[in-house]
């Protein structure tokens, strides 16, 4: 049975991708006390063009830190969207329907999330990297709820309260349509 | 028992040198390393130590070597286009014998190349990148652990022999977030400068009749001179023919004599391998997906990494040449080690390389394919 | 006692007859041993050039790196230890030339360290090549046809860049360098002194100068008080060499106010 659980989080530079990333991977190492990797691919812009993060978590030794054989691909820009829609297999491809208009042609399990709009509802557009976590969470089971909140909570100390209870609730809504869409398949 | 943690490799190399006892920085941000220069100018004066930033890499070489000089364990970072700039004054430090630590992390070149991706182009320019005949300590990690750990060693090195350490890192490692455990000072071996003891009318640097000299530090009761022209013992310029072949055999000899001490390799599956993979960096972490895949398969692969890749690790290599029915060597270049692989292959055994100079890593996969190719024959 | 500095056995000095370095040297000597300095707690460092050489001569600690370089290495050991005292020796082709970069950056990072550029107008050790204050028709080695770019004015470059002390003397009038090497070493921060010094054996000679006496005359014959230079024309100082104290003012150095930034993180504690 595969132990490793491998997922590309992609889009444009300036999406937050990394961020993402890096608290699930961190929940799982440091939380979990998994084994777990975060490696990006960027351009020389800040923002603006194609980056990805792979996340890789599993029980034993991770060598190779790129994403190989994907169990989730997470699109949040067309541009990320064309890359990987009818490639990946039987990967599951999570796409943020509010920025990309899906090929319903292409091969393969893909689902649609209303990401910055849900974000926006929340009343912070910022929310959407944390709320992208929740439903990976929900989606991979690579990380638990709880670890995962005691990363967000760590990454945002010293902040406000208020600050924290939205990632928080972010986090929450992501992981429950997260478990939706998983029910769904 | 060290602090768990999940970081980056370049900020667990700035860890790894605080740790080590280094209190000065001076650089020139440059991608794919400015997350060292970052995170030391975070670091440093919390820990009583110096960030400064210069101008350009030949002058943050230059304040590195003289802040060693001033007693200060002292490093900076870079990547291939401020490792060219940086070694004309790599060689002052190479000829004074003054300890620093070089971080490079390799991207894409030649010339400004491909900024932000991966490669491990300067592997050579590394060992031969100051002009002149030299030896130099080359260490290359290949995890986020690694660079804390071995950049204890890279300092603990640079005391020990009088020399600059080059960490010859790549994108893959730098950017790499992983866990780490943040070693405790009390786990970790710390070499300090091997400073003098005797009349200090006596002190001659670069006297190593008896040994290796020690090394003072400017504002020490120990007056010396450092000098990038040939000196004597004392440091004073000295052009006899015989001296200038004292000097230049030493800083070589002073290195490559102890070659074995300072060498460092990992094995794995290495006692019944017959395809063994030789790699190192971001590239070792490819080859050991690669075995584990080939020994899924049934293929007996074995992986010798080389974390010390200047001097060669001489033992290890030829032992490895000894037994293995074909030698594969991945790297994210045109084959610039293999040629040191193929130096010792006396059987004649296949050698074969496995290279990517797209700014892609080199996928599993493909040392697969060359695994499976040398295994079928 | 001067002597005390000079590494007798290297003696005589290896510089040509007439050669101004021996004077600017002995200032600075006479001016360490004026405050009592030791060998141990002062560094000389030095590039690459005839001035270059001074270090060899010195019993002090001292630092002979690469052309033009002698500035950041000086930063590196004054940074690393703030209680030496640290000279930094350069000549026109270290200073300004391939080594402008440094300078003024080390104008405006403010490192407390004396500077001390000895400006002969061309590259003497390489043979007499043109540098970057040889000036417009010059003769050199490399500008035979007369020299088609402007020198600098170096203490007008370092003044803009921000260094707190910059003046200029010649080694014609020893009692007025003296003063101003002295000035400098006093004033905290980056203080920078440029020495206007004959070269007779290239400059001179391409340019027909004469032998070492006249040449001497000749700096002394074009030398211009910075009071007296205020009312002239620009026409009128071309070719002239401006003395005088240029900037003078207080100004925090990197040291003190690096030093705040790391008290204020630990509390004052120091390693």
């Amino acid at each position: 049975m595969k132990t490793q659980k491998e997922i590309t989080i992609s889009g444009v530079g300036g999406q937050g991708m990394i961020l993402c990333g890096t608290l699930i991977a961190e929940a799982a190492a440091v939380h979990e006390h998994k084994r777990a990797t975060l490696s990006s691919e960027y351009g020389v812009e800040t923002r603006g063009t194609f980056a990805k993060s792979d996340v890789i978590v599993s029980d034993e030794e991770i060598f190779f830190p790129d994403v190989t054989e994907p169990d989730l691909v997470v699109c949040l820009h067309p541009a990320a969207y064309a890359r990987y829609a009818g490639k990946i297999g039987d990967a599951l491809l999570l796409y943020n329907s509010d920025e990309v208009t899906p090929d319903e042609s292409a091969a393969g399990p893909q689902k649609g999330l209303a990401i910055t709009h849900m974000a926006k509802e929340l009343g912070n557009p910022q929310t959407a990297n944390i709320l992208t976590m929740g439903a990976i969470a929900a989606l991979t089971q690579v990380v638990t709820p709880e670890g995962a909140k005691e990363a967000i909570r760590k990454f945002f100390k010293g902040k406000s309260d208020k600050v924290i209870a939205l990632n928080e609730k972010a986090f929450d809504l992501g992981y429950e349509k997260g478990i939706e869409l998983r029910e769904e398949r | 028992m060290g602090e768990f943690r999940f970081m980056q490799g370049n900020e667990a190399m700035t860890e790894g040198a605080i740790a080590a006892g280094a209190r000065f920085y001076a650089g020139y941000p440059i991608t794919p390393s400015s997350e060292v220069a970052e995170t030391s100018s975070i670091r440093l004066p919390q820990v009583g130590g110096l960030y400064v930033q210069m101008e350009d890499e030949i002058g943050s070489m230059a304040a590195l070597i003289g802040a060693s000089a001033s007693g200060k364990k002292a490093y900076t970072a870079t990547s291939g286009p401020g490792l060219s700039l940086m070694a004309e004054n790599l060689g002052v430090a190479v000829m004074g014998e003054i300890p620093c630590v070089l971080i490079d992390v390799q991207r894409s070149g030649p010339s400004t190349g491909l900024a932000t991706k991966p490669a491990q182009g300067d592997v050579l320019q590394a060992r031969w990148g100051t002009h002149g005949d030299h030896s130099i300590i080359v260490l290359s990690p290949s995890s986020v652990q690694d660079c804390f750990d071995l950049m204890v060693t890279a300092f603990n090195y640079s005391e020990q022999y009088r020399t600059p350490v080059i960490f010859l890192s790549d994108e893959i490692i730098g950017h790499l977030r992983e866990q780490v455990i943040l070693r405790s000072p009390e786990e970790l071996e710390i070499v300090e400068r091997n400073e003098p003891t005797c009349d200090p009318k006596e002190y001659r640097p670069y006297d190593h009749s008896v040994g290796l000299a020690p090394l003072s530090h400017f504002g020490s009761p120990y007056v010396f001179k450092v000098n990038g022209s040939m000196h004597d013992e004392w440091g004073r310029p000295c052009a006899r023919p015989d001296n200038a072949d004292r000097i230049i055999r030493h800083l070589s000899e002073k290195i490559e004599a102890h070659a074995e001490e300072i060498a460092i390799t990992r094995k794995y599956n290495m006692d019944d391998a017959e395809i063994v993979l030789i790699c190192y960096g971001g590239a070792a972490r490819s080859a050991l997906s690669a075995m584990k895949k080939a020994r899924e398969k049934g293929i007996k692969a074995g992986v010798l990494q080389l974390v010390t890749l200047w001097p060669v690790p001489e033992k290890d290599l030829l032992a490895a040449m000894q037994t293995a029915k074909a030698v594969v060597v991945p790297e994210l270049n045109l084959g610039q080690y293999i040629g040191e692989v193929a130096k010792r292959n006396a059987r004649n055994i296949p050698v074969r390389g496995v290279n990517r100079i797209d700014g892609q890593p080199i996928f599993p996969a493909q040392i697969l394919e060359a695994i499976e190719e040398e295994a079928a024959k | 006692m001067i002597q005390d500095y000079l590494l007798e056995e290297k003696l005589p000095l290896f510089w040509c007859a007439g050669c101004g370095n021996g004077i600017v040297l002995q200032a600075i000597l006479r001016n360490i041993d004026r405050r009592g300095w030791t060998r141990e707690n002062t560094v000389i460092t030095t590039g690459i050039g005839c001035w270059g050489k001074a270090d060899d001569y010195v019993t002090t600690n001292s630092f002979h790196g690469t052309h033009g370089r002698a500035l950041p290495f000086s930063t590196g050991i004054k940074l690393a230890n703030p209680d030496l005292n640290v000279f930094t020796l350069m000549g026109d082709g270290d200073g300004i030339t391939i080594g402008g970069n440094h300078l003024i950056h080390a104008a405006r990072r403010n490192v407390d360290l004396v500077a001390i550029m000895v400006n002969n107008l061309n590259y003497g050790m390489t043979g007499g090549q043109y540098s970057g204050t040889t000036p417009k028709h010059a003769i050199t080695k490399t500008s035979p046809y007369g020299h088609v770019e402007n020198g600098f004015d170096v203490c007008r470059v370092v003044q803009a860049a921000g260094a707190p002390f910059v003046a200029r003397g010649t080694v014609y009038d020893v009692v007025q360098l003296d003063k101003l090497i002295s000035k400098a070493i006093d004033h905290k921060g980056f203080s920078f002194v440029e020495v206007i010094s004959p070269c007779p054996t290239h400059f001179g000679r391409s340019n027909k100068l004469g032998d070492a006496p006249k040449m001497m005359q000749w700096i002394k014959d074009n030398t211009v008080s910075r009071e007296k230079a205020a009312s002239m024309s620009y026409e009128e100082l071309r070719g002239k060499f401006v003395t005088g104290i240029f900037e003078e003012r207080e100004q925090e150095d990197y040291g003190t106010a690096y030093q705040k930034v790391i008290d204020s993180l630990r509390g004052g504690e120091r390693e």
